[in-house]
């Protein structure tokens, strides 16, 4: 139940950041953006079931299709995120420490966690871009635009996680 | 029970994704024009192959009714082909007129290949018109001749029998000899008897040369090889036939009318 509130409150602030001031700065003419909403998902990559990954991966992605009025694209690239962070954080961090409930993804130093969160966000907008497009034409550029939205992504999260440290490493 | 439970809690993410991945998708297409034709398209092709396939499987196990129609077709085309030879016999059209043929399609129900005698089973006797001396043939080759008759099924001695023996003759040249088998390879049979002056090649194509019991100018095989009997002015000629009587299954039985009314006629004289 506090996984599902602390996922609320933080995805709520993050949707807000993103409505009202990401979305309105499109980068290199539209050719990428960034996206810090699945930045929710990630700090609850440690200590969450798959099931429950992916469930609200499922309910994120319906509140911000509804934002934005595009609906079933997000519901299904956050399904999508959140089936896949499952996957990945073994990939990317030991049994141990994505086992071990006393920390998350947060506790790290945020350089740490670059390779996991840019292959997240790749996941995720390539599901977002591939969606969108939903042809055969066209692949090539909404890889590119994934590829490329997926590094300002990262260092936008990054630039998060330095501002907003979390409780252990400012002790640190 | 137990395994099912257990299936559940070892793919509930899957599922759960597919149900999301159902649901957006049917929210997009429900909002989203581009992503419904998207989608339209791509089940409507899916559909199409599904029914391609469907429609395969439907065909593959109607083959036996359709091939039993076709067998049917033809029978009709032949009797009217005979038929129509004999109206049209012009100068220009050369056909023998004695030829007028019936023809009955049939099946071989059972037969042997590896015996020196073999013999062929057909599923039609008396009750179909079937007689004794009847010819049997196949759409590529001459196939045997009737022997014994029965109400409903009939034994046809095949060209395959050592006991078998009918005419041939050279179509280039029209010589011609007598056609056995030597009980060795179902596939090639011996010519013998034709004179050794006689010029033929390996592939030069044997033909029926017709008889009381066979029609004229049914292709059997080809030359396979060409050896001078020793002692003798004729040639030994083995002759590969383009009849696989392995996977024979349908034949037609055929009917000289004429002859039929000939040996009628005869039978009324000597009576008489």
């Amino acid at each position: 139940m506090s996984n599902l509130l602390a996922f609320i409150a933080r995805a709520f602030g993050l949707l807000l950041v993103q409505q009202l001031i990401l979305n309105h700065m499109p980068l290199g003419n539209g050719l990428m953006f960034a996206f810090v909403l699945p930045m929710a998902f990630y700090m609850l990559a440690f200590d969450t079931p798959r099931v429950q990954l992916v469930l609200f991966g499922f309910v994120l992605g319906l509140i911000t299709d509804a934002f934005e009025s595009s609906f079933g694209l997000y519901t299904l690239a956050f399904s999508i995120l959140g089936y896949f962070i499952g996957i990945l954080r073994y990939r990317f961090y030991s049994r141990e420490e994505v086992d071990n409930r006393t920390s998350g993804i947060l506790d790290h130093h945020p350089l740490k966690n670059v390779p996991f969160i840019f292959t997240c966000n790749l996941v995720v907008l390539l599901a977002f871009y591939l969606i969108e497009n939903f042809s055969g034409s066209g692949v090539g550029y909404a890889i590119l635009r994934a590829f490329l939205s997926a590094i300002l992504s990262t260092v936008f999260m990054m630039c998060i996680q330095f501002m907003f440290p979390s409780k252990r490493i400012k002790n640190r | 029970m137990r395994n099912l439970l257990l299936f559940l809690r070892r793919f509930l993410p899957e599922l759960i994704l597919l149900f999301s991945a159902f649901i957006s998708l049917n929210l997009l297409n429900s909002s989203s024009a581009k992503h419904n034709n998207a989608l339209t398209g791509a089940l409507g092709s899916t559909a199409a192959s599904i029914f391609q396939v469907k429609s395969s499987v439907s065909n593959y196990f109607s083959l036996s009714e359709k091939n039993k129609r076709l067998q049917e077709v033809n029978e009709e085309l032949r009797n009217k082909l005979s038929v129509r030879n004999s109206l049209y016999n012009t100068p220009e059209i050369k056909i023998d007129s004695t030829q007028m043929l019936r023809y009955k399609a049939c099946d071989i129900i059972n037969s042997t290949i590896h015996k020196d005698n073999n013999y062929f089973t057909i599923n039609q006797g008396t009750t179909e018109g079937v007689r004794a001396g009847v010819a049997v043939i196949s759409d590529k080759s001459i196939v045997g001749v009737v022997t014994h008759v029965g109400r409903n099924y009939s034994i046809v001695l095949p060209l395959i029998n050592q006991r078998f023996t009918a005419s041939a003759e050279h179509k280039k040249s029209g010589s011609f000899g007598f056609l056995s088998w030597n009980g060795n390879n179902p596939k090639v049979v011996n010519l013998t008897d034709v004179a050794n002056h006689i010029i033929m090649y390996k592939g030069d194509t044997i033909m029926s040369r017709g008889s009381n019991i066979y029609p004229r100018g049914i292709d059997l095989g080809v030359v396979q090889e060409v050896n001078k009997v020793a002692g003798k002015p004729y040639l030994d000629i083995e002759v590969k036939l383009f009849e696989d009587f392995n996977s024979l299954r349908h034949v037609f039985w055929v009917d000289k009318i004429i002859v039929q009314e000939q040996d009628s006629l005869e039978q009324i004289q000597e009576a008489l």
